[in-house]
């Protein structure tokens, strides 16, 4: 297949994994990385605090400083409630995704 | 003499030393990072962001020991980040990663005559000499009819001042 047609949809996913990866637990931009790191879904902090900025003011999201042991005061993410809302809707419609191309591949 | 410079980063008590070469890779980094943040109302908080990851990057590999670091450091730091990407939603500033319309344009910076022929060069992505040297020569094949079609671009073609504000 054409890598450019994954790497869109790739592109289209990254958001709602984050919003996964944040419903966790709290995390900082480290931690996200860190857990993409070795899947498809690889990224950089130049994609990745545009986006978690944007999905904070869409209200997704949101964060507190807090100090950490050695460095400096870092953010940590948390989901806010319709961050979690959306999340939901998403395992939801990703379910009856696979189901629907499971069922037309048949 | 080398220069090595003090910086901040994000806002942050710690101060890192440079080598100038190395200053200029990250001031370069965050003008760009800058730039393909302008349309973001948050811009100034991802800018800060992205800072302090530099500042994190830093402290890792300087460490205790009392240097500076280099410029092949800083860019091994700053690939480690990545090109502030603005592009992952259909929002409305998300044209970043997409190629802009080029548009047929005079130049007037490095214009000889009426900047016909370096509005060309940026459109064709040719260099300069080449399309001046076509003209040229073109003029003389046709006997003329270039010039008259030179004229006529220099007449109708919207002008900008510099290659780069034509966007």
């Amino acid at each position: 297949m054409d890598p450019s047609k994954l790497s869109q949809l790739r592109k289209g996913l990254l958001e709602f994994l984050i919003l996964d990866v944040v419903s966790s637990g709290d995390v900082y931009v480290a931690d996200i990385l860190e857990r993409l790191a070795s899947t498809d879904f690889a990224t950089r902090e130049g994609t990745l605090y545009p986006l978690l900025s944007k999905m904070r003011s869409e209200g997704l999201l949101d964060y507190d400083w807090r100090e950490s042991a050695a460095g400096p005061p870092r953010k940590y993410y948390r989901l806010t409630r319709q961050g979690r809302d959306q999340l939901a809707e998403f395992r939801a419609y990703w379910t009856s995704l696979t189901e629907l191309i499971d069922e037309l591949g048949r | 003499m080398d220069r090595t410079i003090l910086i901040r980063l994000g806002g942050q008590p710690t101060q890192y030393r440079l080598d100038e070469a190395a200053y200029d890779r990250l001031s370069g980094y965050l003008d760009r990072a800058e730039r393909r943040l302008r349309a973001d109302p948050d811009g100034a908080e991802v800018l800060a962001d992205l800072e302090r990851s530099v500042g994190d990057r830093l402290a890792a590999l300087v460490g205790a020991d009392d240097r500076s670091v280099t410029a092949a450091e800083m860019d091994g730091i700053l690939e480690a980040i990545g090109v502030v990407d603005t592009g992952t939603d259909a929002g409305p500033d998300a044209d970043d990663g997409r190629p802009r319309k080029r548009r047929l344009m005079r130049i007037r910076e490095g214009q000889q005559v009426a900047g016909v022929c370096t509005g060309i060069a940026a459109y064709s992505e040719l260099g300069v000499d080449w399309v001046r040297t076509g003209f040229i020569l073109g003029s003389l094949v046709t006997g003329g009819i270039l010039v008259v079609v030179y004229i006529a671009l220099a007449l109708i073609l919207p002008v900008a001042a510099t290659r780069e504000s034509m966007r």
